[in-house]
């Protein structure tokens, strides 16, 4: 039987599936160097990453190594695709700009990792604030940045309201309207979303990518 | 000092801790292996009433507790409770009320640093500390964190050999090395850190080679293997789920476990007897080296 992947796709998703981060760093610089174009390689990253997503779903891979690919694209991306995109000032070809962090007083970062990860290979252009991000500081980034997107990710309870926090800075600050909210993180319900006001929630990595797709449409269309 | 037996050979000597009432660390067999529980965990609906203001039921929480005493005189294992603390609402209730029905060693922990270090400094002001441990800190807590829990004047802590940038076996190792200057002064004990089943795997090697090295006590949460296997009860089935909770648990031993962190308190049942039989086994390789475990064992009580 012929496969209709192509030899980019399963070079791509093979690097993937060996949960080797050294060996997707190699891939994608050999693609490069092979003359690929950096959004063609991001493109076909977004597809692998879905196949991922797909095969933890059906239990044929664990969260280790989810965590673990995640890692792995976030450093080919970071050292080598972005810096060529952002170079060739090839903006226009990002589906959208988000600010993506955790909230302050919460440091854990896995699952914001593995979202920061699926929405640059989906096509947004991502700044990642890290974790146990102050509140201001989400504030000035919405204010310098001015992205089309800002995800807040919270896995505590304790630290859930922070995400309120931060919303209400923004509407003190005259910046909510200028901005799309998505929150996520294990506490985190549709019901939290809709009480603090958020625009969109995902409950997992694949669901916050398509609503922020969504939600850049929305924020387009109106 | 290096240890070589049948199972396992040690390149540092082997250390021992008493903490509260229980005797931790040594050579595989030598002490009864100290399980621990874990109570008011979020979503412990047996427990919790209403979580958010800290009302739980006493008498429940009271019978779990009990339930692992009671199998810990039955099989001559040792105990623990980890004490989940939710939120800063809940410390003095619960810590209040875990000292009044306990005098087991507790482990003091909480998803959020801060309720942590509050827990720990209310139990230095009611005059408990000196059987609590700080359960944890990882290469990822903050300088004030390590401060204030020495300030307070813990004598022992849990080191968790986690960091999401190196999951690997190596990587834990790694992960306590940079820990353990931070804290050298205090006893410490090692928690190799799960989160699934291929990371048991790891846990287990990281664990060998630290306890070799070290030799501090070391031990894992493998019940978060079984946890977060979310095909165990779809494909397996529900009745899978108890032989593959005392598989996880009892193959930590192995690779020279002093503790275990075993999960739900609830669980004591199902884990007390699977692990007392292995020590016992392992009891009986150091009666033939010429060594006696202590006398309590589970080898001179389960039989």
């Amino acid at each position: 039987m012929v496969s209709l992947k192509t030899s980019l796709e399963q070079k791509v998703e093979n690097a993937l599936l060996s949960f080797d981060s050294d060996f997707v760093f190699n891939t994608v610089k050999e693609l490069l160097n092979e003359g690929y174009d950096p959004l063609d390689i991001v493109s076909v990253l977004s597809n692998a990453l879905k196949i991922v997503g797909e095969k933890f779903e059906k239990g044929e891979i664990f969260l280790i190594h989810l965590v673990t690919i995640g890692e792995a694209v976030k450093r080919a991306t970071s050292e080598l695709l972005e810096p060529l995109i952002r170079m060739h000032g090839v903006k226009g070809r990002f589906l959208g700009k988000v600010v993506i962090g955790t909230v302050e007083g919460d440091i854990h970062d896995i699952g914001k990792n593995i979202v920061a990860s699926m929405l640059f290979a989906a096509g947004f252009e991502v700044y990642d604030l890290g974790k146990d991000v102050p509140i201001e500081e989400f504030v000035r980034k919405v204010r310098e940045l001015r992205p089309e997107i800002l995800a807040l990710s919270a896995l505590l309870t304790t630290t859930l309201p922070i995400q309120r926090e931060v919303i209400e800075a923004l509407k003190r600050e005259g910046l909510r309207d200028g901005v799309k909210i998505m929150v996520g993180g294990a506490p985190v319900t549709r019901r939290w979303a809709e009480e603090i006001g958020a625009d969109g929630y995902g409950v997992d990595a694949m669901e916050a990518v398509m609503v922020a797709k969504n939600l850049v449409k929305s924020s387009r269309g109106s | 000092m290096t240890y070589k037996g049948f199972m396992w050979s040690f390149q540092s000597p082997q250390q021992k801790f008493t903490i509260g009432k229980v005797m931790l660390g040594g050579v595989p067999g030598e002490n009864p292996t100290v399980l621990i529980g874990s109570i008011f965990y979020h979503n412990q609906k047996r427990i919790w009433i209403n979580a958010a203001d800290g009302v739980f039921n006493c008498e429940e929480a009271e019978k779990l507790i009990k339930l692992q005493e009671e199998f810990t005189d039955k099989t001559g294992l040792q105990s623990m409770l980890d004490v989940v603390i939710p939120s800063g609402r809940c410390i003095e209730k619960i810590i209040d009320f875990v000292c009044s029905v306990t005098d087991s060693p507790i482990l003091i922990d909480s998803p959020s640093a801060n309720s942590r270090v509050e827990a720990l400094k209310y139990a230095e002001e009611v005059g408990v500390l000196e059987r609590c441990i700080y359960n944890s800190l990882n290469p990822e807590s903050s300088e004030s964190e390590i401060i204030k829990v020495k300030e307070i004047g813990v004598e022992s802590v849990v080191l968790l050999a986690y960091d999401t940038k190196d999951l690997t076996s190596n990587g834990k190792v790694k992960a306590i090395k940079r820990l353990i200057p931070k804290v050298k002064e205090l006893k410490i004990l090692i928690d190799t850190c799960v989160i699934d089943i291929p990371s048991l795997g790891l846990a287990l090697k990281a664990m060998f080679n630290l306890k070799s090295e070290y030799g501090y006590p070391i031990g894992c949460g493998a019940h978060n293997a079984i946890e977060t296997w979310r095909g165990l009860k779809t494909k397996m089935g529900a009745q899978s789920v108890n032989p593959c909770i005392a598989a996880a648990n009892t193959i930590t031993l192995a690779a020279g476990a002093d503790f275990i962190l075993y999960g739900p308190i609830e669980n004591a049942p199902i884990v007390f007897p699977a692990v007392a039989m292995v020590n016992a086994a392992f009891s009986q390789l150091l009666i033939e080296e010429g060594k006696l475990p202590s006398k309590n064992s589970p080898i001179f009580k389960i039989g």
